[in-house]
């Protein structure tokens, strides 16, 4: 059987981490939710993970901090990133350090849709997958 | 100096409800992109092959939590703006706009607004909080700007007029030459998150009506002749100079 794809929700906002959770499994795609940075670095479970979900400014490792650790450990996952409080230079510096998208809350289910299918393969996006 | 140093502190005080502004859109974008996002999920849950009625169910009592939560974040503004007590002193209030007007100068020439003003003399002065009255008219003036500045054709005049309301009131209109107003909205003009900017929030006029509200004053919005809006913000005659003799209509 295929396996299905994994998405990372990573918010320190419990409301916008449990949205987003049921729409990314609403969606067909398997969600794992963190609190934290750190939480998801710590997981064993990080592998399995084709796409994360991160809010900008979080209590500890922000978004940006958190994609710019997972590029150093040499096992990048794309990012995209969602904040309450948009700012144009925090903006271009995550898309510059290779964040694929940059969303401001709320953002519409299209935006989010076309960034998380941006990122996978045909048959990742369609929910299963290697 | 010590005038320069009143006038710098009263602008920082305007000021506020601008950076105010800022942080209420953070806290309530939260719950709001929540919103947005369970309605979306429900809605996927709804539309599935096999309808999950227990997601959408969840999904729904999730966005009843979090409306909630944008809403009592509105509830502690009202609140602060109601507990700090309208620092009331004898106001004339056609100073007020004055001084509010040339703070406004530089987004009026901008946005080559022609602003004119016309003052009743001898109005009876106001008990009222200074700041919280210019932070409305300021607000009222940029909508204004801002409604014109929109629109490409037209005519863009910007007319304060102020007045005797009645016995009991006096009267400020801002009236402008923009768009205009559907009149399907002026009941929901002064809600919170309401507005017809497209990067606006809606909180200034909530918050100005607020304000109105807590002097004991009135504001409201109609249609201008021939185009655009007016609003008028009223303020209680201060007992002291109740029954002037002479009243002039605007």
């Amino acid at each position: 059987l295929p396996r299905k794809t994994v998405i990372a929700i990573v918010d320190d906002d419990q409301s916008v981490r449990e949205a987003l959770t049921s729409l990314v499994r609403s969606l067909g795609y398997v969600a794992m939710a963190f609190e934290c940075a750190e939480d998801l670095l710590k997981s064993r479970r990080r592998r399995n993970v084709s796409c994360v979900i991160a809010d900008v400014q979080m209590p500890g490792m922000t978004g940006i901090e958190l994609h710019n650790r997972l590029v150093a450990s040499g096992e990048p996952i794309p990012t995209i990133l969602i904040t309450a409080f948009p700012d144009e230079r925090s903006r271009e510096h995550a898309l510059q350090a290779g964040v694929i998208c940059y969303l401001t809350k709320p953002f519409s289910e299209d935006d989010l849709l076309a960034c998380i299918r941006s990122n996978l393969g045909p048959r990742e996006a369609a929910g299963t997958g290697s | 100096l010590q005038q320069a140093q009143a006038d710098l502190e009263r602008l920082n005080r305007v000021m506020l409800l601008g950076e105010m502004t800022a942080s209420i859109a953070h806290e309530v974008n939260q719950p709001i992109a929540a919103v947005v996002t369970n309605a979306n999920a429900g809605l996927r849950w709804l539309g599935a092959q096999q309808p999950n009625r227990d997601e959408v169910r969840q999904a729904l009592g999730r966005i009843v939590r979090d409306g909630t939560r944008a809403g009592e974040v509105i509830g502690r503004i009202r609140a602060l703006i109601k507990k700090v007590p309208p620092r009331r002193e004898l106001l004339d209030i056609n100073q007020a706009i004055r001084e509010v007007i040339g703070l406004t100068q530089t987004e009026t020439q901008r946005n080559a607004v022609r602003l004119q003003s016309r003052f009743a003399d001898g109005l009876p002065l106001v008990s009222a909080d200074r700041v919280q009255v210019q932070q409305v008219m300021i607000n009222l003036i940029i909508n204004a700007i801002e409604a014109m500045a929109g629109a490409n054709d037209g005519p863009r005049e910007l007319t304060v007029v102020s007045g005797i309301q009645d016995a009991n009131n006096v009267v400020v209109e801002v009236r402008d030459t923009g768009p205009g107003l559907d009149p399907k909205q002026f009941d929901r003009l002064f809600q919170s998150f309401y507005t017809t900017k497209p990067d606006g929030i809606g909180m200034g006029l909530a918050i100005s009506r607020s304000i109105a509200e807590a002097h004991g004053g009135r504001l409201s919005a109609s249609p201008n002749n021939p185009r655009g809006a007016v609003f008028r913000f009223t303020l209680p005659i201060d007992e002291k100079f109740k029954a002037t003799p002479e009243l002039s209509r605007p």
